[in-house]
Order: structure tokens, then C-alpha cells, then sequence
């Protein structure tokens, strides 16, 4: 099982495009740095129902503090500190950063 | 000195995930106090900079966005969004911690077109 690290806003760049084309259903993703953009609904519909279902989705509560989003987040996305990032990589066998 | 010539400077990073940001509003307040002819336009990802409630304590880096509010009183008055960068992120000027004018791409054109000088971020 792999954690998903997404960094860039889904607007400006493909990453998360790819992260969830190559994501398995057992997989997490986790949306940091610019890529909280994508947790809101202030971004494009990547994180749809569907992703959400396969996947769990995870944003870092600092990134979107910084850019004043945390009234803004999806439904069904879980929200982690920096403590519940180091914890998800300790979950998962490996970590794939999209940037 | 020749006259003055008029400036443009055009945002289109998301604050924090790069220096874009903060270095054009350095730019921008560097120009505005040497008395320039300054405009400022925000599209793309950039109109995110003009979010409210930005607080990135946090992550250890400088909340710019308080700075904002400054280049009024630089008589920096000329600030632009570009309206379908806005949509395309559900955003509505309410949202936004400084008054702009809302333009469509077609008056963005007109408004690159007028510049004598265009600095990019």
C-alpha cells in the first residue's frame, strides 16, 4: 500500500491528475503545500465522489490554515497535522510524492 | 527623469508554494513609493493571494497578504482580477480581502495591451 503526497494546485499542473490516474483503491492520498487547493471547493472537481470512495483523502490542516482555507474544505476529506503526516507514512510501505 | 512610464505587474502563483508572490507585492510597493504608474493584475491561481482569513504561522513564512492592504495607501488603486480565473475557483469578490475590479479576459487584453512595461510573477 501507497501514500500519495500531492504538492502542486490541481489548476496550475498535472500532478494530481496523475496521482489519481496510477493511485490503487487501497491507496491514500494526502494533499500538502498547493495541492490543499484541491481538498476545497475552490478548486477544480479532481477530488470527486468517486475519489473520494476509492480512496481515503487526507489535507494538512497547516497548509490550508496558511492559505485561509480551512472553512472551505469538502466534505469527506480528513484533515491531519504534521503528527497524522508522520503517521500515515509510518502506515503505508512506501510514499509516492507527485511535484 | 522621462516620464513615467506605466507598469503592469501580472500574478498568476498561489501564495506560499513559491517566492512569486511575495516578491512582486515587493516589487509592487518598491515601484508605488518611487511614484510609478502602477497597476496590478491577479488571475490564474494568483487571485488565491487575495484570500481572506490566510494565516501561515504554521508553515514559518511571512503572511504577505496583510501587506496587501498597503498599496492603498501607495496610491496603488489600479488592481484587477481576471473574472474567469475567479469562477473557474468559485470565488466572488466577498471573498477577497481588498476591493478590485472584476474584468473579463477581453478588458485582461486590453489591459496588457496599454503597458509599457510588463513584469511577470
Amino acid at each position: 500500500m501507497i501514500l500519495h503526497t500531492v504538492n502542486k494546485s490541481p489548476l496550475q499542473n498535472n500532478s494530481l491528475d496523475s496521482c489519481l490516474r496510477i493511485a490503487q483503491p487501497d491507496c491514500a492520498i494526502l494533499l500538502i503545500e498547493d495541492a490543499v487547493y484541491a481538498a476545497t471547493d475552490t478548486a477544480n472537481g479532481l477530488i470527486s465522489e468517486q475519489v473520494l470512495s476509492l480512496h481515503k483523502v487526507y489535507a494538512l490542516i497547516p497548509d490550508l490554515k496558511a492559505r485561509g482555507l480551512l472553512e472551505r474544505i469538502k466534505p469527506g476529506i480528513e484533515l491531519v497535522n504534521y503528527d497524522g503526516f508522520v503517521t500515515l507514512t509510518e502506515q503505508f510501505d512506501s510514499v509516492q510524492s507527485w511535484y | 527623469m522621462s516620464d513615467n512610464k506605466s507598469f503592469l505587474i501580472v500574478n498568476r502563483k498561489a501564495p506560499f508554494g513559491s517566492a512569486f508572490a511575495k516578491e512582486a507585492l515587493d516589487v509592487g510597493l518598491i515601484a508605488a513609493a518611487f511614484g510609478q504608474k502602477l497597476s496590478l493584475l491577479f488571475m490564474d491561481d494568483g487571485v488565491y493571494q487575495l484570500l481572506k482569513n490566510q494565516n501561515p504561522s504554521d508553515i514559518n513564512q511571512k503572511n504577505s497578504s496583510q501587506t496587501l492592504p498597503m498599496l492603498e495607501m501607495y496610491d496603488v488603486k489600479d488592481i484587477y482580477v481576471e473574472a474567469e480565473s475567479l469562477q473557474a475557483r468559485n470565488l466572488q469578490s466577498e471573498d477577497l480581502l481588498i476591493s478590485v475590479q472584476i474584468i473579463d479576459s477581453q478588458a485582461t487584453a486590453e489591459l496588457i495591451d496599454q503597458q509599457d512595461i510588463l513584469l511577470n510573477f
